[in-house]
């Protein structure tokens, strides 16, 4: 750069460079436009084609359904055209929120799939009443379970029509259990005998190593917030109102049986020590979870893990969560919502038709067989038992059977219900490591807790 | 007037063996996240999750390496990142070491309070100016493409601005008045002495930049919306996943294809800019 | 005289001839986001409907807001310990760095890999290391001298450090900036300390430091901006954790803006951020002063 020998030349090499400078500048900036260009020639060419755009986390096992699914529909629908956009989990929030900002929001999504979840984005006016459609009759729903269609209808209206329904099971490592010849939980969720004492029982004889890295096992762990905890025991950290007003109200946390459910919790890790404590699921997690380690014997947790659970190298199976009186487990149903600032809402519903036609080749269909996924329509239930069964190893009678209970106790998840709840959740994670540690009682924790969730500003 | 630079002296024997004892110990510390990448790329999905980690896998998995280019179209990445950073890189190098120079250099009324705003702009959490700034782009229909990165880079940055200014600071004055005694302009000022005897803070700029725009993911994830059009960076995310779905084997073979090429200029490019051409003015 | 003031005014037209890709940049794309912000610190704006003034109500809650005071009791914390030691540990890094040693450039480029590497890779690194229960720190501080090691990212009182202690690695570019400074010094100063006598140490302290002091205010003023805006570490390790004591300021903004959608309030909480770092910042530069060497002084 810049080596010219001669003064009396430098003014020409400069007035050289700048004008270099300035057609680059003009050629970069017009390859740029002209490329926009091409966009919107093609935009034009097709007047009467319609885009809509579909927002989903990325999640490579769902890629070939994704595409599968535009081009199904591209080809059913010639008028239409689906842009697929995937979005990274971690930067889904972001993104999200500036495309909503903009105006831009996606057509077709998933609300539950941002840390926000259903209720924040349905309370902030993001989502579209689908009502009008739905009555205006949808035979791809003819098969859905009411109920689960009732968990989007707020104030009579509906702004989501059930994907999935993830439900909660006890996973257990079956090469674990027969080292050390102890007979699998039961599959009965109505089996009364099966405790949470029983469970510690058996957890403690599955234990063995702990504290030694390379010989450790646990023989139990869950992936449950405190508050699924203490659904478990009967509990409830938040009054009834707030899961069908959308709003957290005075939470109820010293309820009796909260404490009972986080104790046990607690006892598990530090008392018993079968459980692994925090900083170690810590650890585990960054990769996935425990209990693909391998080394954790019972681990309660979401259904994503039929899916998730496949690379590993042991054999599994399912059963029901231990007994008690009042239990309740968490259903993750997702939603496929429209925006309210959709421009082509017609096109967008008769997309979402297609993703939740449970017909062999429709949406719901192919992605209970492709992508393996709890179906929420009923009519896919004895096919995806099935193939569930065999995929794990198990009698189709029995993983029916754990499938079914976990329904029948199930309710829906927190944060598609109650406004802006991954902020409470927040604060909840923030306070309890305090307790699983051993630093604060279990009611000293819950009255900080308290404190900290009055001084929340949820609107 | 070239000179050779300082390197720290010869080293007495015990002297040096301590520094490769410091060297080599840091090295290994320092070198563990690439061993594990490479490590986990070559795993079956079983192996990742054992514990310990196992870090040499029983079987080698060579072929997550192709399955990676049969899942994305990484070639096509590898594209986008190429012309994306060296444009950037280019436009961002040259605008901000012209205001670095005249920051360093020239006196002008208002330069302290302008270059006061230099700093200004590094110092608002980018999170808070990022809805404006869509919607800004958004108006003038950029979004969707790479003009709203591309075009921007072209009117330089604050932390370039600022480090060349401070390269620019320690360069002796001797030289600029007997340019001026020749009647020369600033502009010979600039692209005479300044240019060439800036190499290594050209390089360093150069290399910084090119490593952050390569590495880059949220502004295209903001702004573009086309698969086609992703850049590396952004390309990886293909192979995320939430809720401990993540193939690990596969996203640390794709981030280690993507961050080769950084590691190869950065081998070769510090060599450059360490024995570059520095030249000192301060007497004569 | 005369001639004079047409030279500064030469001088001053060349000022703005090659300040202006950056002036235009910030009118058109900096200047105008940055003055909505302002605005938006005096609404309330959840993004979907229309931006509602509510003056400084913003500002005066954030003044009773006990989180805002946590968080930024933290990040300070997070900064006075950090700075010095990103400076400290990649100055010496870069000096060893620069001595004439085989295998230098394989080095240079290990010692910088982990700045540019998967941030995930470099995660797993630290929390092997500082794992509580079976990381390396802790396994040869009990192994080795029977003590029993700190819960490093998962307590309280050591969170904040352990995240200072993981910017080792990650301060790549402050050191190829101090490689380069480095690398600028003239050889001849040396050669002539060298008759008088001068030692390494007094080399380092009479000629390196004030040589390289430009670069040292700089590295210094910018891992100070960055510190006081750390996001990273937090939201991929700690969530906050625990009990609030690595919520840093930042991450509290991001999710008032995106988690709760309250933009308004986050504005306000950056425009707080930027008055501190701004001031800050001066008060830097003015003390430094006195220990800042310029070949070429502006004032002059």
């Amino acid at each position: 750069m810049g080596k010219a020998k001669d003064t009396s030349r430098s003014t020409k090499n400069k007035a050289q460079i700048i004008v270099g400078a300035v057609t680059a500048m003009t050629v970069i900036l017009s390859a740029c436009s002209s490329n926009a260009e091409v966009k919107d020639g093609n935009k034009a060419a097709g007047a009467e084609k319609a885009e809509i755009v579909w927002v989903m986390a990325t999640d490579p096992e769902k890629k070939p359904w994704q595409d599968a699914m535009v081009s199904t529909f591209e080809d059913s629908h010639p008028n239409i055209k689906v842009r697929l956009e995937l979005i990274p989990y971690d930067q889904f929030d972001q993104k999200l929120t500036t495309m909503i900002a903009s105006g831009n929001a996606p057509d077709v999504w998933n609300p539950n799939q941002a840390d926000s979840g259903f209720a924040t984005y349905m309370k902030m006016g993001a989502l579209k009443d689908l009502t009008p459609y739905i009555s205006k009759g949808a035979p791809e729903l003819d098969t859905m379970d009411p109920n689960l269609l009732d968990i989007y209808k707020i104030d009579g209206k509906n702004y989501g029509v059930p994907l999935v329904s993830n439900a909660t099971y006890l996973y257990y490592n079956k090469d674990l259990f027969d080292q050390m010849n102890l007979p699998y939980p039961t599959t009965d969720w109505d089996d009364q005998s099966w405790t949470n004492e029983k469970m510690l029982e058996l957890a403690q004889k599955l234990s063995h190593d702990v504290g030694n890295v390379r010989k450790q096992v646990f023989g139990f762990s869950s992936s449950l917030s405190p508050n699924a905890m203490a659904w478990a025991f009967g509990g409830d950290m938040f009054k009834p109102e707030a899961y069908t007003t959308g709003t957290m109200g005075e939470p109820d946390l010293l309820n009796p049986k909260n404490v009972e459910a986080l104790q046990f919790n607690v006892d598990l890790i530090n008392k018993y020590k079968v459980a692994p404590n925090a900083q170690t699921v810590a650890a585990a997690a960054q990769l996935g979870d425990p209990f693909m380690t391998g080394t954790v014997a019972m681990y309660i947790s979401g259904g994503w893990g039929l899916g998730s659970y496949k690379q590993a190298d042991f054999r599994w199976g399912v059963a029901a969560v231990p007994y008690h009186e009042g239990r309740k487990v968490t259903l993750y149903v997702d939603p496929w919502s429209v925006s309210a600032t959709s421009k082509h809402p017609d096109e967008a519903w008769e997309f979402v038709r297609h993703l939740a036609n449970p017909q062999e080749g429709g949406g719901a269909y192919r992605y209970m067989n492709e992508v393996g996924r709890t179906p929420a329509d009923s009519s896919l239930f004895e096919d995806w038992y099935a193939k569930m069964a065999k995929e794990i190893g198990m009698e189709t009678a029995d993983f029916k059977q754990v499938h079914e209970g976990s329904i029948k106790y199930g309710r829906e998840a927190e944060n598609h219900l109650i406004v802006k709840f991954n902020t409470i959740l927040s604060t909840i994670n923030q306070t309890m490591p305090t307790v699983w540690n051993g630093d604060k009682t279990v009611e000293e924790g819950l009255k900080a807790l308290n404190e900290n969730l009055h001084s929340l500003k949820l609107n | 007037m070239k000179r050779k630079t300082y390197i720290h002296g010869q080293l007495r024997p015990a002297e040096k063996l301590l520094v490769y004892i410091l060297l080599g110990a840091g090295a290994i510390l320092f070198a563990f996240p690439l061993f594990w990448m490479l490590s986990t790329s070559l795993k079956s999905p079983g192996d990742i999750h054992k514990v310990p980690m196992v870090w040499i896998p029983a079987k080698i998995q060579w072929a997550n390496y192709k399955q990676i280019f049969i899942d994305a179209p990484m070639g096509n990445y590898l594209w986008n990142s190429i012309w994306y950073t060296g444009i950037t890189v280019v436009g961002t190098v040259i605008t901000s070491s012209m205001a670095a120079f005249a920051f360093a250099r020239m006196k002008a009324r208002g330069s302290i309070l302008l270059f006061g705003l230099v700093l200004s702009t590094m110092m608002i959490p980018s999170q808070v100016t990022l809805i404006p700034q869509y919607l800004l782009f958004n108006k003038l229909h950029w979004t969707g493409t790479y003009l709203p990165l591309v075009i921007p880079a072209f009117t330089a940055s604050a932390f370039t601005i600022f480090l060349m200014r401070q390269f620019y600071l320690g360069i002796s004055r001797e030289l600029d008045e007997a340019v001026k005694i020749d009647g020369g302009s600033h502009f010979v000022m600039y692209f005479r002495i300044l240019i060439p005897l800036s190499a290594p803070a050209f390089a360093t700029a150069a290399i910084l930049e090119m490593m952050s725009r390569w590495n880059d993911l949220f502004g295209p994830l903001i702004y573009l919306n086309d698969g086609a059009k992703y850049p590396l960076s952004l390309g990886l995310v293909n192979f995320t996943a939430a809720y401990g779905a993540t193939p690990w084997h596969l996203l640390m073979a794709a981030s280690l294809v993507a961050v080769l090429p950084l590691l190869i200029i950065f081998f070769f490019a510090q060599k450059y800019f360490i024995q570059g051409i520095v030249i000192s003015g301060s007497k004569g | 005289m005369r001639k004079l003031t047409m030279e500064m005014k030469r001088e001053e037209r060349a000022f703005w001839v090659f300040i202006l890709p950056w002036l235009i940049g910030f009118i058109v794309f900096t200047g105008g986001p940055i003055l909505v912000s302002l605005l938006l610190s005096f609404t309330e704006y959840n993004v979907i409907s229309s931006p509602s003034y509510i003056g400084i109500d913003n500002y005066s809650s954030l003044f009773q807001d006990k989180l805002f005071y946590k968080s930024l009791l933290v990040t300070l914390y997070y900064s006075v310990m950090s700075v010095p030691f990103t400076i400290i540990t990649s100055l010496v890094i870069a000096v060893l760095l620069n001595t004439k040693i085989r295998g230098q450039s394989l080095l240079r480029t290990v010692y910088y890999a982990p700045s540019i590497i998967s941030g995930v890779a470099v995660s797993f690194l630290w929390s092997w290391l500082l794992n509580p229960q079976f990381g390396v720190v802790n396994s040869l501080l009990y192994d080795w001298f029977g003590i029993v090691g700190p819960g490093w990212f998962t307590s309280s009182a050591t969170v904040v450090p352990s995240m200072v202690l993981m910017q080792l690695t990650a301060s790549g570019s402050t050191m190829v900036i101090f490689l380069a400074a480095l690398q600028s010094l003239p050889a001849d100063l040396y050669e002539s300390a060298s008759i008088d006598g001068a030692g390494r140490f007094t080399k380092f302290v009479k000629i390196t430091a004030p040589m390289i002091s430009p670069v040292i205010l700089f590295n210094t003023i910018i891992s100070m901006i960055a510190s006081l805006q750390v996001f990273t570490e937090a939201y991929v390790i700690t969530k906050g954790g625990p009990d609030y004591n690595s919520y840093f300021y930042v991450y509290y903004l991001f999710d008032t803006a995106f988690k709760q959608f309250r933009m308004g309030y986050a504005s306000a909480q950056a425009w707080i951020l930027f008055i501190i770092i701004f001031a800050l910042t001066v008060v830097s530069l003015l003390a430094s002063k006195k220990f800042i060497h310029y070949e070429y002084d502006p004032k002059k």
